[in-house]
């Protein structure tokens, strides 16, 4: 493939540059105390938040909490925000976070059988609420789909496809070997395709 | 290796996740193999799809979420507090402190009777919140340390110091070519001092933030001149070396830029221009001295890649960064196409995978150009 051309890239740039400088006077504002521009950055973002949080955890309610609290927790930390960085890889790296914490304090506490009651159920397939925020059958059958991986599929089929980590951060991220993201991804992959063949 | 281990690995190679060796294999295996060849198709059509299927609609969910968020936010930080409130307050923090106290010694003794290895702590702290992305300060760290290992090659007037510059440009091509015209460049003893200073003050630096880069070369790699009087030099550094670092000076730092355009600019391939390009691009994005960056914009024009020179001079309007990303992305791009250096071409590919992280809308232009990046 020949590389973009000048005219392409500076196309695709117009939009982009658009979005980012949009983006770095917001982060700007909101850094000096502006709630409004805050605001803004939290209604670009959140859909994106969301989807992975519950792309991993498959609960509609624990997504809601954590997506609220990392955003939250971004005001909060938003002085050390180095400017120059765009803000959803920051923001996704706090959600990350909290939802490996919750993962890890909810299994301490509780049984598995009693997080599934709670609604974190590793493979159900069902959607419950979350169908509300999808209006395409498609898009219905795909999150069906995901959701009805194993657990260690899903997870690094959301990290790789929503979130578009690298291997080697993934399973940096995982603490599993670079050649398990590779072999569950491949998994992952066919299980859908296969699952999805009708419509994709 | 029979055909399952090859069709074990397409869904990394359609993500360009292979390492070069793995890769080749794959593609001269891709060359033979009609079934492998359809199931790349297939992953790439279904990662497509995908990301078409996979947005979120719920506007009404979401704006509602939106504002609870802005409440607490807002809560948080115009609590009117009345006389019953600090009175409350005053006396929790006393039953608080005492309480806190109490836990402290308990923990202490807890830990302390306890095999720490299954802490809770200890699980959660490999998640760091604040992780920021440093790849791109330590490519702008490699460039700077390529272009000063190759002034020192070119501008050295002893065999020994040319092949340590060489040495410190790793595995640089163009450290190679520059010993090779040794006598080109007008770089002497001074820039070597100079350049020394400067990679020793970079790795001072880079090791004082790598917990937390800053944004790209601000700090990292600023150029000589540019440590604050306040700021320590590093330690191995003599007292001379301190004091030309702590005295900003616009004409050193122009000689040595000037020094090392020319050095590039005996570079006469493509090749050679994309790393002047991308490693320029990368300088004048550390550099925040305008005689700089006006020589980069100059030196770029007068090179294949005019609209080059425009992109890095854009580099000092922050709402002009992004086109400056891109224009990077395409010159490690173009690199990564043209290179026969592995290590260069990883290199390349760790930036690319960087940068649609960072610009997820030209994310699929990015992985259509890692997959056609060759072995």
């Amino acid at each position: 493939m020949n590389s973009p051309s000048r005219e392409e890239n500076q196309d695709s740039a117009v939009n982009i540059t658009e979005k980012w400088t949009s983006e770095r006077k917001l982060l700007e504002a909101a850094q000096n105390g502006d709630q409004k521009a805050y605001g803004i950055l939290v209604r670009q973002h959140q859909k994106r938040l969301f989807r992975f949080v519950y792309g991993i955890l498959g609960s509609f309610d624990a997504a809601e909490d954590i997506v609220q609290e990392a955003l939250i927790k971004g005001w909060e930390a938003l002085k050390k925000f180095r400017p120059g960085y765009a803000f959803y890889p920051w923001i996704a790296t706090i959600a990350r976070n909290l939802t490996y914490n919750w993962i890890h304090r909810e299994e301490r506490k509780e049984s598995l059988e009693k997080l599934q009651e709670k609604g974190y159920d590793p493979q159900s397939g069902e959607l419950g609420p979350f169908e509300k925020l999808l209006d395409d059958e498609g898009t219905k059958r795909l999150y069906e789909a995901v959701q009805a991986l194993p657990i260690e599929f899903r997870t690094v089929f959301v990290l790789r496809q929503f979130e578009q980590m690298s291997y080697e951060d993934i399973a940096s991220f995982l603490k599993i070997p670079p050649g398990t993201v590779d072999s569950r991804l491949y998994r992952a992959r066919k299980l859908l395709m296969e699952a999805l063949k009708d419509i994709l | 290796m029979d055909h399952a281990y090859f069709k074990d690995k397409i869904s990394a190679y359609s993500d360009g996740a292979l390492e070069a060796q793995e890769r080749e294999l794959i593609r001269r295996h891709l060359d033979e193999c009609g079934e492998c060849r359809a199931l790349l198709l297939k992953l790439n059509e279904f990662s497509r799809k995908v990301e078409e299927r996979s947005g979120l609609s719920g506007d009404d969910y979401f704006e509602n979420l939106a504002q609870k968020i802005e409440s607490r936010i807002g809560s948080a930080q115009d609590k009117v507090v009345d006389i019953r409130e600090i009175r409350w307050r005053s006396f929790a923090w006393k039953i608080t402190a005492a309480a806190a106290s109490l836990l402290l010694v308990a923990t202490v003794v807890f830990y302390q009777l306890r095999d720490d290895s299954d802490l809770p702590s200890r699980m959660l702290q490999d998640f760091d919140q604040n992780k920021e992305p440093s790849v791109i300060v330590e490519d702008t760290l490699i460039a700077r340390r390529n272009f000063e290992g190759g002034r020192i090659a070119a501008g050295s007037p002893s065999k020994e110091n040319a092949t340590e510059g060489k040495e410190l440009a790793g595995d640089f091509i163009d450290a190679q070519t520059a010993v090779r015209k040794k006598g080109v460049g007008t770089v002497g003893e001074k820039l070597e001092k100079d350049a020394r200073q400067e990679i020793a003050a970079d790795e001072f630096r880079s090791d004082r933030e790598s917990n937390l880069p800053s944004s790209i070369g601000q700090s990292a790699v600023a150029p000589k001149g540019a440590l604050a009087e306040n700021e320590e030099s590093p330690a191995e550094t003599n007292s001379e070396q301190k004091a030309d670092l702590a005295s900003p000076d616009d004409a050193v730092v122009l000689d040595d830029f000037k020094a090392s355009s020319e050095f590039a600019e005996t570079q006469q391939n493509t090749l050679g221009n994309w790393r002047l390009q991308r490693d320029s691009i990368q300088l004048v994005l550390g550099f925040e001295n305008d005689t700089v960056q006006n020589i980069s914009k100059n030196k770029l024009r007068s090179l294949e890649a005019p609209a080059a020179g425009d992109y890095a001079y854009m580099a000092k309007k922050p709402e002009d960064t992004t086109q400056v990303y891109q224009q990077l992305a395409n010159s490690w791009y173009q690199i990564a196409v043209q290179t026969q250096d592995t290590t260069e071409r990883n290199r390349a590919i760790q930036f690319l995978n960087w940068y649609k992280v960072q610009f997820p809308a030209d994310s699929p232009m990015v992985n259509q150009q890692i997959q056609q990046i060759p072995n």
